[in-house]
């Protein structure tokens, strides 16, 4: 398996040193990075390849794990709690108490943050309007589409003004204009010096936005750099093709063409 | 109410600051569990879905604590009278919290909504505990009101005071049981066997909800023959309403005797040391568990064999390939799989069994053996078409799921006659539900009745089908999955439905007609087998104009 790096030189918003993590099966092999702080990280790999689950530890959902991690100079397995003060996650098919209303469950999270309520409920409402949801802030969310609720979701990761934001899957079920709206959100963080971790599928925005790009395979860190760096030394056209040489999935095509004559059958 | 309960707990906010806990998230947290609460359809109501649900429901268990209240004044024995109270505030709780409440404590989603939050897991315990407590705090109000104002209005201070501290010891049992059941069974199977057994005590509660409305009046009417007096004996010892109810009794009449001082030790000891043991060690484990639940994402859920099951196996024999076999399919997999449809299904089943019992003995006078009373009488009839009820029931349930968009694959394939479909699915009920309970009245039958019956359950069988084919022809039709919970009660379905009840009562009383002319049920007998078959052939002609939603 090819490993690749490139050097980048700036001051660090999240370390990791040997991380590894184990469930009934290896998950995360001894894996080591650091983030920049105002970088945009694009973090790939394919399912099971241990994104998640590295999301979790950054985050402090997970802190039973072998070797280091820090957010901010805060150690997540110890400080976990004033990790989570600072940053903000949208986790992949997260749930929803889908019996409230927007407004409710926003000012229920800002809440949780201790943000002053007056302009909690204002900045909630801007917010709801800014993601076209104005018309359905006192409707209960049982009755709200998939991407309807990944907005709802994405305001309420990002409600306290986190400095590092860790997004999975964060475009998932958003139409054309609101995904358009969040790339240009993130871009605009980037801007204001936020530091952005994101895991995505969708190659081509990942490609588009991060400044770095890390990709994971089967517990293992094996690329990581920015997007023209890492095409550079793999003489891909894409990411999409660079991840594929990468990961080792290279029978896409006659896979392709067995579904095809089964299907012919 | 959440205002009320809110400023009763913003007056014990020191409580909370004295042991280091963020009041603030503690409120925001109990707020909205509470506004969720309130919104949340109650099971045990058998509420699919509606407002304010959990406050009405505290009003019909308000209305049933006062009807049980009644017993303090119709029962002298304070044992008697205690033990009944208490049991049934025990046997509510518990049922309760399985049915209703366990979604609340079994809740995966704080694991994404309030563990990345900044939020010590002190103060989340704290703001689950507080929660728990009024939530069953208002429930045990709800449920003991009526008797607590009888207990003040009959009985002494010292018994009052008994009766009072007896209550709270009894609720708190209550929960403690429930949450050892619950770690038992989580420790044993997996998160999913879980699930499925609250099922299958939701099912139970449901009956013995229904079953209560039907029972509890002749129980009640059988008390004027009880002593006054109660008799302890070795087994009273390992029932907890009676040691609540002797603890009271001694406090009430002022007996300290070796007896009543070993009921009032144990009444207090055994809540004591087992609320201990919980919050010790049995609460860590099962906050621990719940968070697993959610966070390890690399759990593969357990794949359902490929074999082939009986089910399977008849349908090959019964059903067309094509549409009717996926329908035939599809119904019976939803009626053994799909937890929200066997939690309407099979609690109709057990309902109609407890209101056959009920009949079938209510013809007895007493004045032989129950056997011999049986024998007598033609109740088998009653049973025959008992099981019509129960396919009635599935016919109209097995239409609704959550899961009805699912349904877009009948529409976009390319189907001609979807009648086929509907057919299949019928043909499902009749083989997973109906012929099932039909062979156990039969066999039942048989051996009470003879082979004298034989006649009545032939034609029985083929009378049952051609009523539930009519039902179903002159129904709204829907294919099986494919409607939202909301059509239920969609417009036209009182005239449709007395048309069906008198389609079912002309076909039910044919066969007692029939039965006064000798030998002409082994006539009829066929002729509805060729009804039947013309029956279900017509469905062909069924077309997607003909079928809702389409």
């Amino acid at each position: 398996m090819r490993i690749i790096n490139a050097q980048i030189k700036c001051m660090q918003a999240i370390v990791v040193e040997a991380l590894s993590k184990s469930y009934a099966n290896p998950v995360l092999k001894n894996i080591s990075f650091t983030v920049e702080a105002g970088e945009i990280i694009g973090y790939i790999g394919p399912n099971g390849a241990g994104k998640s689950t590295t999301i979790k530890i950054l985050t402090g959902l997970i802190n039973e794990f072998e070797g280091k991690a820090s957010v901010l100079g805060l150690d997540v397995r110890t400080e976990a709690l004033e990790v989570k003060r600072r940053i903000g996650y949208i986790p992949e098919n997260a749930a929803l108490y889908d019996t409230l209303t927007p407004l409710e469950y926003l000012e229920f999270v800002g809440n949780l943050y201790s943000l002053d309520k007056t302009s909690l409920n204002k900045k909630s409402k801007e917010l709801l309007n800014v993601f076209g949801l104005s018309n359905h802030k006192e409707d209960r969310m049982t009755t709200f589409s998939k991407g309807m609720r990944q907005k709802v979701l994405l305001i309420a990761g990002m409600l306290h003004n986190p400095s590092i934001l860790f997004l999975d899957e964060p475009l998932s079920g958003l139409d054309a204009n609101a995904v358009i709206l969040v790339k240009e959100i993130l871009s605009q963080l980037k801007q204001a010096g936020k530091t952005i971790f994101y895991s995505s599928h969708i190659m081509d925005v990942v490609e588009k936005i991060s400044d770095r790009i890390m990709i994971i395979n089967k517990g293992e860190l094996i690329a990581n750099g920015p997007f023209t760096e890492l095409n550079s030394q793999a003489h891909s056209g894409s990411l999409e093709q660079l991840f594929t040489e990468l990961t080792g999935n290279k029978e896409h095509e006659s896979a392709a063409g067995q579904f095809i004559d089964i299907i012919k059958q | 109410m959440d205002k009320i309960l809110l400023l009763f707990l913003d007056a014990l906010s020191f409580v909370y600051k004295i042991f280091g806990i963020d009041y603030h998230q503690v409120r925001s947290i109990v707020a909205v569990k509470l506004m969720m609460d309130g919104r949340r359809p109650m099971l045990s109501m058998g509420q699919a879905s509606s407002n304010r649900s959990y406050y009405y429901a505290l009003v019909i268990y308000l209305v049933f604590g006062l009807l049980v209240s009644i017993l303090i004044y119709t029962i002298p024995s304070v044992v008697i009278t205690m033990t009944f109270i208490f049991a049934y505030i025990m046997v509510m709780t518990i049922m309760i919290l399985i049915t209703d409440f366990s979604s609340v404590l079994l809740d995966t989603s704080d694991n994404s909504i309030i563990l990345p939050r900044p939020i010590s897991s002190k103060t989340l315990l704290a703001a689950r505990i507080t929660h728990i407590i009024l939530y069953i705090g208002l429930l045990a109000l709800a449920l003991s009101l009526g008797s607590i104002i009888a207990v003040f209005i009959k009985y002494s201070f010292a018994g009052i005071l008994a009766f009072l501290i007896s209550l709270i010891l009894c609720v708190l049992l209550s929960l403690t049981i429930t949450n050892a059941l619950y770690l038992l069974i989580m420790r044993f199977t997996s998160e999913e066997k879980l699930k499925n057994t609250i099922n299958y005590l939701q099912i139970f509660m449901t009956v013995l909800f229904m079953g209560s409305y039907q029972l509890m009046p002749r129980l009640l009417g059988t008390i004027d023959s009880l002593e006054t007096t109660f008799t302890f004996h070795w087994w009273t010892y390992l029932i907890p309403p009676v040691w609540f109810s002797a603890t009271i009794e001694a406090f009430e009449t002022l007996q300290f005797d070796l007896t009543h001082l070993v009921f009032v030790v144990i009444a207090v000891g055994v809540p004591v040391l087992s609320i201990y043991y919980v919050s010790k060690f049995l609460a860590p484990l099962f906050t621990e568990k719940i968070q697993d639940m959610g966070t390890d994402s690399h759990v593969t859920p357990k794949s359902i064999k490929s074999e082939k099951s009986w089910a399977d196996k008849i349908g090959e024999l019964i059903t067309q390939p094509g549409p009717e076999r996926s329908g035939y399919s599809l119904t019976s997999k939803a009626i053994v799989r799909d937890r929200k449809l066997k939690l309407k299904l099979y609690p109709a089943i057990g309902y109609f069994i407890v209101l056959a019992i009920i009949f079938l003995f209510r013809f007895n006078d007493n004045s032989g053996s129950v056997l011999e009373g049986l024998k007598g009488g033609n109740s088998y009839l009653l049973l025959i078409y008992f099981s019509t009820f129960i396919l009635y029931a599935a016919l109209f349930e097995v239409s609704f799921s959550d899961n009805f968009k699912s349904s877009w694959v009948f529409f976009s394939s390319p189907v001609n006659q979807p009648g086929y479909i509907l057919k299949g699915s019928i043909k499902a009920l009749l083989a997973n539900l109906f012929i099932p309970i039909y062979l156990t009245v039969s066999v039942f039958s048989l051996v009470i009745w003879g082979t004298a019956v034989i006649d009545d359950l032939l034609f029985g069988l083929a009378n049952n089908i051609v009523i539930i084919l009519s039902i179903s022809i002159l129904n709204k039709k829907h294919l099986p999955q494919s409607a939202p919970d909301g059509a239920r009660n969609s417009g036209g379905n009182f005239a449709r439905g007395i048309i069906m009840m008198l389609t079912m009562a002309l076909l039910g009383f044919l066969h007692y007609g029939a039965m006064q002319l000798s030998g002409s049920l082994w006539v009829l007998a066929p002729i509805f087998v060729i009804i039947a078959y013309f029956m279900f052939k017509s469905f062909s002609t069924i077309t997607w104009k003909d079928l809702q939603g389409a």
